[in-house]
């Protein structure tokens, strides 16, 4: 049956690749029609017209969904971008020095401790809403979870020779010590996409 | 002896993270551009002129630096002072009493419901990997990961209460009745549906990864030699594989009570619970600054708890980690 392992993940990863890219042009090619009121037509059941049918005020409710899911998904992606920049930067940073390292975890310590949407809640009300705010509460809630991971993986790296050779950590090339990071934070983004989309209930 | 340095070390780092997560939730509040003495007077706003607007804010210290509000806060805190909550014109520490003994009984149940669960489908799904079973199983679970948690008490919502009329659609009483008449059946009819959505929808990480460690522990030695002896799946799996699945099981449960409060929050807005985490959403959405700061610390300390019970409970699983921690 998967006689060609490759072939069907490239498939898998073709099919994924053209949905996201449909999802990310459909602002293009929707134009005006998630605003597009059409009063002879309100509250409609799904037709041939009209696909999932129409809203109170007679606008089609698959655009409304489709640009929805855009911006959901921009800025799902956004943030566990941004969320795993954090991540890896102070992992880095705990890296450089035991104090550095303590000061690292309390605060992992201090956010896992907060449920994240209380947390989320809070940032949300400090940066009082919108798209901009809601991207940055769920990078700045979410990225302690890969963070004790990356730390980990860190500290054992530092302890291999290739990594032990060099006198300090931040003398050893980057480029040893972050690619195998890149694991635990690809394994994190990936998860995040359902995260980053319930808190938009809140938006 | 040992044990008191470990259970003191642990207290004094669970009172660390507590003053950092104040000192953090305050930074947030001050951060905010929300006027609190705007949110105190609410609609009669309009009614109030400058001159007493600057009263109110003398009397309460606005003006001070932040860092003298925070001592002042912290000093209210440590007296046993949480505050005012203006949007239920109560004590802040009655409003999160009556709520979280509301709360309580449905977080415990969900959880407790859905770690029963979690460990019986995923001992289930893991001691014969590749079956049906264990497709099924592996197949919910991440159904379910990816479900949000919202959405699934919608339509629960919709296929229970609106259309099969099995379970009311809102509230923890019948409305019209007052809160000490409702009977403890009543009670739990209307606790039923929230607990069922939470339990289920909480069931996927722990199940997998119990999953994986019984599947992990059906591969090694000493599960081929109880199979040698002519075990059964089952004996090997009850007798030995238990206890090895039961760790990850352990961690994740706690660990996952934040989680579980968060999907309380949005469980309990949906169904229109009146608990803890409907009041987080008001004051989040009316600015009731003492409430939610309140409820911040309260939740951190809860979700610590949890860990430090974790904590103590992983020796009784393993006695290695048991060992090592004496030899430390």
């Amino acid at each position: 049956m998967n006689s060609q392992p490759r072939l069907v993940a490239a498939g898998y990863a073709g099919v994924f690749g053209l949905l996201v890219l449909l999802l990310l042009s459909s602002s293009l090619w929707l134009g005006d029609s998630p605003l597009h009121m059409q009063f002879e037509a309100r509250l409609m059941p799904p037709s041939a017209e009209h696909w999932l049918g129409t809203d109170a005020l007679g606008r089609e409710l698959w655009a409304r969904t489709l640009a929805g899911l855009a911006l959901s998904f921009g800025v799902g992606l956004s943030a566990a971008l941004l969320g795993t920049l954090v991540a890896l930067s102070l992992a880095s940073l705990a890296m450089l020095s035991p104090i550095l390292d303590a000061l690292v975890s309390l605060l992992i310590d201090t956010l896992l401790s907060v449920p994240h949407l209380i947390l989320l809640l809070l940032i949300a009300f400090a940066l009082r809403g919108g798209t901009q705010a809601v991207i940055i509460a769920v990078a700045l809630t979410h990225w302690p979870k890969p963070c004790p991971l990356a730390q980990s993986r860190a500290t054992q790296l530092a302890k291999r020779p290739l990594c032990g050779d060099f006198e300090r950590v931040w003398q050893t090339p980057r480029i040893y010590c972050l690619a195998p990071l890149a694991a635990p934070c690809a394994a994190s983004l990936l998860g995040r996409r359902t995260a980053a989309v319930s808190p938009r209930h809140f938006a | 002896m040992r044990l008191t340095v470990w259970l003191a070390s642990r207290l004094l780092r669970l009172l660390l993270v507590l003053l950092s997560v104040a000192a953090v939730s305050f930074g947030l509040m001050m951060l905010s551009p929300i006027d609190p003495v705007d949110a105190y007077l609410g609609p009669q706003m309009a009614q109030v002129s400058p001159e007493q607007r600057t009263l109110i804010a003398e009397r309460w210290g606005f003006n001070a630096p932040a860092s003298v509000q925070f001592q002042h806060w912290l000093q209210q805190l440590l007296s046993g002072e949480l505050g005012w909550s203006h949007i239920y014109n109560q004590p802040v520490s009655d409003v999160i009493n009556q709520r979280f003994q509301r709360s309580f009984f449905l977080l415990l149940s969900a959880w407790l419901l859905s770690l029963i669960l979690c460990v019986v489908l995923g001992i289930a799904a893991g001691s014969k990997e590749g079956s049906l079973l264990d497709r099924l199983i592996s197949g919910y679970a991440y159904i379910t990961a990816s479900t949000p948690t919202f959405w699934l008490a919608m339509l629960a919502l919709l296929l229970f209460s609106v259309t099969l009329g099995w379970t009311p659609t809102c509230c923890a009483g019948p409305t019209g009745v007052l809160s000490q008449e409702v009977t403890l059946l009543t009670q739990l009819h209307h606790l039923l549906l929230p607990t069922l959505t939470l339990a289920l929808l909480g069931v996927a990480t722990i199940t997998l990864h119990t999953r994986a460690k019984m599947a992990a522990f059906m591969r090694s030695d000493t599960a081929l030699h109880a199979f040698a002896q002519g075990a059964s799946r089952f004996d090997i799996a009850w007798r030995h594989g238990l206890r090895h699945a039961s760790l990850p099981a352990i961690t994740l449960a706690f660990a996952s009570l934040g989680e579980l409060f968060g999907g309380s929050l949005l469980v309990e807005q949906v169904f229109a619970y009146p608990g803890l985490g409907q009041a987080t959403v008001a004051a989040g959405l009316r600015s009731d600054v003492p409430l939610l700061l309140a409820i911040a610390l309260f939740t951190a300390l809860f979700v610590s708890i949890g860990n430090l019970i974790a904590d103590g409970l992983y020796p009784r699983a393993d006695p290695r980690i048991a060992r090592d921690r004496t030899n430390e």
